[in-house]
């Protein structure tokens, strides 16, 4: 049998590696027909070794692209390998198993293509993650399929193991504060304690007192120890949003604190480790803050580890269907309703809209809505007034017909007439054109003149040619 | 009676809710005509077989969602079948399908028992 000549003895030590890897290996003839399986491949599959031998490849693995992209077919067409296909296959318990698969072509000691090699990645569990985060209820319900989120989608889970600290860039209402909780969901340190602190929202004498927390007697009517926020999210993970926002003064204190890893309560005397992991966010450009000398280089540095971006709305408008499904979900549970969908006007004038409060703006308008709404469908006028008056401009968009050479040379007399307090001798200089080509011009085109025209004789009477 | 096989290369194609063909075969007239199932989602494939009038349903691996509309469509699926187009429609013919050498490698259980991938995703 052909197939016997690619298989590896079981003494070989490359037999023992075969089998101890955790990515599926199977070899093929040039027919298509399996010649060697590790063990791997067999745990996948779920179909024992001893069932495989001489059998089709696409009957065995049953992947989603065997018959239309087969990467083993490509790799033997064009010899180069194919890297990490994405696809599923089925097992043999009827489970779709998301996987990335491999091929190269397979050569013997004289350089003969005797067939290929196809390695497949179970994807299972990242799938799983990126499911989790795109349906999102443990992670506080962070919804899109739009590529750059699904980029970061993939990132988010090294990002949570690392303990670096995280910059998130993003408009305002995009979702920071989610990110900043996914992240923290899926690190090791989730079971301890999330704190956010907004930054923006608190003078600087407060949020030093907030953060760094006081002892008795620091100042008058601190009667007691206050512990601060980073004290509270020992071990676990601050939040600091807006940290655009924050004063020099206390972007020192901030350096101190992410650089040492210290800081000194109000009135203390000695310094606290600060073991919380930082993550930090703002609407603002940093870059241009920096260069404005507002924000400390040094400490932009320091946040600047893992910067992510999260798109605004308007830029992955794909998403709007997805989130209006979950939040008519969400809203449903809410307010005991049964709304199915929006209409098709609705989802029209959505998509139209460019949120420049995102998907916050996105929910605010659809809770509108479902407050109002009494039916199954939720319709315009559930809408916000304010909303539709916004958009409708945009409706209303669609283009005019165009206007005819004398609308736009009448336009033009009139403005340039207005320019000069309808003084037709410096009108007609203007445009280059003689006195009494704008005269008639003037009765042509029907415009009319008002009373007082620009020659300084008010009582002078205008001269209707 | 009509029936419809996945079909890739005179083969039974692996996954039926990728397969870009099936083949209709009359049995009571021999005809046969192809319908191209290219792009189309599990819902649209069960309701091109239902309007093409499709009793049977031979076909390789397949989704419980793409069984479950199949089944609610009126079709009966045989699922997790390999080989040779002609010689399964011949063993449909004879009944002898439920040969083991017909089902595709290792999923014998899914063949005895269809609904049991149905657990998923459900």
């Amino acid at each position: 049998m052909q197939s016997a000549q690619f298989r590896i003895p079981a003494s070989d030590p490359l037999a023992t590696i075969l089998e101890s890897i955790t990515e599926g290996v199977m070899t093929v003839d040039l027919d298509d027909k399996i010649t060697t399986f590790n063990r791997a491949a067999e745990k996948m599959t779920g179909v024992p070794r001893h069932n495989v031998f001489g059998q089709r490849c696409s009957d065995v693995l049953r992947s989603s692209i065997c018959e239309a992209n087969c990467p083993l077919r490509e790799t033997l067409e064009t010899g180069e390998p194919v890297i990490a296909r994405r696809a599923y296959i089925f097992n043999a318990a009827g489970h779709r198993i998301p996987v990335s698969i491999s091929a190269s072509t397979l050569r013997d000691a004289d350089g003969k293509l005797i067939g290929g090699v196809e390695t497949f990645r179970d994807l299972s569990v990242v799938e799983e993650l990126r499911k989790t985060i795109t349906v999102g209820y443990s992670f506080e319900d962070i919804i899109s399929k739009s590529l750059s989120m699904r980029k970061l989608f993939d990132i988010l889970p090294a990002i949570a193991r690392s303990n670096a600290v995280v910059m998130i860039e993003g408009e305002s209402g995009v979702g920071k504060e989610l990110l900043a909780r996914a992240i923290h969901n899926l690190g090791p340190n989730k079971d301890k304690p999330l704190v956010s602190v907004n930054c923006g929202a608190l003078p600087d004498s407060l949020l030093e007192s907030e953060l760094f927390g006081y002892k008795a007697g620091a100042f008058t009517d601190a009667r007691k120890d206050k512990p601060g926020r980073f004290a509270v999210a020992a071990g676990g993970t601050i939040f600091l949003d807006e940290i655009g926002d924050v004063s020099m003064a206390m972007q020192v204190r901030l350096l101190r604190v992410l650089q040492e890893k210290v800081y000194t309560p109000l009135g203390a005397v000695h310094e606290e480790p600060m073991t919380a992991r930082v993550i930090v966010a703002t609407h603002r450009d940093l870059e241009a803050l920096v260069e404005q000398e507002k924000f400390r280089l040094d400490l932009y540095f320091r946040i600047n580890v893992m910067r992510l971006t999260v798109p605004p709305l308007r830029d992955r408008r794909e998403d709007i269907p997805l989130l209006l499904d979950h939040l008519i979900q969400k809203y449903n549970r809410l307010y005991g309703k049964r709304i199915a969908t929006v209409s098709a006007d609705v989802l029209t004038l959505l998509m139209h809209h460019d949120f420049p409060g995102n998907v916050r703006e996105l929910e605010n308008l659809i809770e509108h809505a479902f407050i109002l709404c009494t039916g199954l469908v939720i319709n315009t006028e559930h809408l916000p007034l304010r909303f539709i008056e916004q958009v409708a401009p945009d409706q209303a968009a669609i283009p005019q017909p165009p206007e005819s050479f004398e609308d736009v040379e009448r336009k033009h007399l009139i403005s340039t007439l207005e320019k000069y307090k309808w003084h037709r001798d410096r009108t007609a200089r203007a445009l280059g054109i003689h006195k009494a080509t704008l005269f008639r011009k003037i009765k042509k085109l029907g415009i009319e003149l008002p009373e007082q025209d620009g020659r300084s004789n008010p009582a002078a009477t205008v001269a209707k040619p | 009676m009509r029936i419809a096989i996945s079909e890739w290369n005179e083969m039974i194609s692996p996954v039926f809710d990728e397969t870009g063909t099936v083949r209709l075969v009359n049995l009571d007239t021999g005809e046969i005509q192809r319908l191209p199932l290219s792009g189309l989602a599990a819902g649209a494939r069960a309701e091109v077989l239902r309007t093409a009038g499709v009793s049977d349903l031979l076909c390789g691996a397949i989704s419980p969602f793409a069984l479950k509309v199949l089944t609610m469509s009126g079709i009966r699926v045989h699922a997790w079948l390999h080989g040779p187009i002609d010689r399964a429609l011949q063993a449909f013919t004879h009944g002898d399908l439920d040969d083991p050498r017909f089902t595709m490698p290792g999923c014998q259980a899914l063949r005895d028992n269809p609904e049991q991938g149905m657990v998923e995703e459900t």
